[in-house]
């Protein structure tokens, strides 16, 4: 499929994401939750697919001021995990931080997760070993939405602020407090401390490529505003769009149907605006 | 740039570049004629994009008991654009600050209303684990908040901490349905304050005190543009609302 809005969107994006010091959204790349077959299990929203997607056990985020950070968040939408249970997390092994090849090095600075008063907080450990930790419960219809904070705390005593620059691993899962839900696989948040684009980019894709889990999209994208399906997002695509609309007959053009409930409606319309705006 | 590194950036750029689900009950803020507003977070479809409805604002909010710290991280703030547009959210790489406009305020289930008497409570609302810090008054004061950056694009989504404390000399305090009022504004932006804003938040009470704290809001203290938008208001923050397990 040829771009219309190849890189430039992307880069800008990017550096936007990256660069800003006092960085605090990341609400994207929030770590999506559900229960299926009666096991936790971690997704993000895909890119690719403009949806929900599991499993997914890599997450980026960058320390912003105070060498802290509450993205991402963990959501799960109504019915995707099962009401009034309360999930939380366990880190499951010591921090760890880039050394220019891989993330053999136990880091020294360590990440304190809180949630809370202080006494709602976990410190990564030392050595490998297991640290539980602590849960929240979900509402009466599954909604789970919170977002931990996570604080980079130097290795000096008493620690002080800023810590020490590096891209650190983090290695969580997360369990229930239903013993008929297993607990998730592990999962894992790289955070950038100061750390230059090139050293986040070069790390987050070492360790993908040796663990093997997705970092990225793994299938070819679908393009959602290709709406006359000719490989090229441009004006004969809105003009189709609106031909399909003033029909509302998904039938006719299922292409146009972006949100897939069977009828051309305005959230398809809204749905087609924005992927329109975003290209392929 | 080396074609190396940009293909290593658009790929880690696709671990955030999509929107955000699942964010029921937060504040969504977006920004009109050069004034923060508030307003609901839309339903999370199967749409790539959540919008924010503007006009509410009445929000809730849980508190939980955790070892004696009586905690909230509800409501969160979701900025986004405002519903069928792309690009209303909050002015990119600003900082928002807020306002606490006045003491805690009291559920008075009795006589449906809310105490008048100086509380005894106080609301704490921090950041960054901490870091920053302010407490509710016990008067009619305002105390200014804090504030922190919008981000690159000025969509986000932020958690306070919101703790309920005694205040001085006074015992802990009591299951019931306590309110703040609240502003936002764009540091450096002249008149963007927002419309003071309430979160409405339950500490072991009955869900109906709860509903009837919001109600007596809506009818009683923000002035609604009709009965009908109000009932609609608040029908949709009782519907969309968190609710204590």
């Amino acid at each position: 499929m040829r771009p219309t809005l190849p890189l430039k969107p992307l880069l800008l994006v990017f550096s936007g994401i990256i660069a800003s010091p006092s960085l605090a959204q990341l609400h994207q790349s929030d770590i999506i939750l559900r229960v299926t077959d009666n096991k936790l299990e971690t997704g993000w929203y895909s890119p690719c697919l403009l949806a929900p997607a599991f499993p997914h056990r890599v997450f980026i985020t960058r320390f912003g001021s105070f060498d802290t950070i509450n993205d991402p968040g963990f959501d799960a939408q109504a019915g995707s995990l099962p009401p009034n249970t309360q999930i939380g997390f366990d880190i499951v092994s010591a921090l760890r931080v880039w050394n220019g090849t891989d993330f053999s090095q136990i880091a020294q600075p360590r990440i304190r997760v809180r949630l809370g008063p202080p006494s709602n907080s976990r410190l990564t450990p030392l050595a490998d070993t297991l640290v539980p930790g602590f849960g929240f419960t979900s509402s009466s219809t599954g909604l789970y939405h919170f977002h931990f904070n996570y604080s980079l705390l130097s290795q000096a005593t008493p620690p002080a602020a800023p810590a020490e620059s590096g891209v650190y691993l983090l290695a969580m899962r997360l369990w229930a407090n239903n013993p008929a839900i297993a607990n998730s696989e592990p999962f894992w948040i790289i955070f950038s401390q100061n750390a230059s684009d090139a050293d986040l980019a070069a790390a987050a894709t070492a360790f993908a490529a040796a663990t093997g889990l997705e970092l990225t999209c793994s299938n070819a994208p679908p393009c959602p505003a290709d709406v006359n399906t000719d490989n090229v997002v441009d004006g004969s695509d809105f003009t189709a769009f609106i031909n399909s609309f003033s029909t509302g007959d998904a039938t006719l053009d299922p292409a146009a149907d972006l949100s897939g409930d069977g009828i051309i409606d305005g959230t398809d319309f809204i749905d087609f605006i924005n992927a329109f705006a975003a290209g392929c | 740039m080396t074609i190396r590194s940009t293909a290593s950036i658009a790929l880690i750029l696709t671990m955030a570049s999509t929107a955000a689900i699942a964010h029921d009950g937060d504040i969504g803020l977006s920004w009109v004629n050069g004034r923060v507003i508030t307003g609901i977070v839309s339903v999370p479809g199967p749409g790539p994009t959540e919008f924010v409805i503007p006009g509410q604002r009445i929000f809730a909010g849980e508190f939980t008991d955790i070892a004696g710290t009586i905690y909230s991280p509800d409501p969160g703030f979701f900025s986004g654009p405002l519903l069928g547009q792309t690009a209303s959210a909050l002015p990119a790489n600003s900082t928002l600050r807020f306002n606490i406009l006045g003491s805690l305020l009291r559920w008075d289930a009795a006589a449906q209303n809310f105490s008048s008497t100086t509380p005894s409570e106080r609301l704490r609302i921090e950041f960054a684990a901490g870091a920053l810090t302010r407490t509710s008054p016990l008067d009619g004061s305002t105390v200014a908040g804090f504030g922190f950056n919008t981000g690159p694009t000025g969509g986000f989504d932020e958690h306070f901490d919101f703790y309920l404390d005694p205040a001085a000399n006074q015992p802990a305090p009591a299951d019931g349905i306590y309110a703040i009022a609240l502003d936002l504004f764009i540091d450096g932006q002249a008149n963007s304050n927002s419309l003071p804003y309430y979160t409405v938040f339950n500490f072991n009470a009955d869900e109906a005190q709860h509903d009837a704290a919001i109600d007596f809001i809506a009818s009683n203290i923000i002035p609604a543009p009709s009965t009908a938008a109000a009932l609609l208001i608040t029908t949709a923050l009782i519907a969309t609302r968190r609710r204590r397990p």
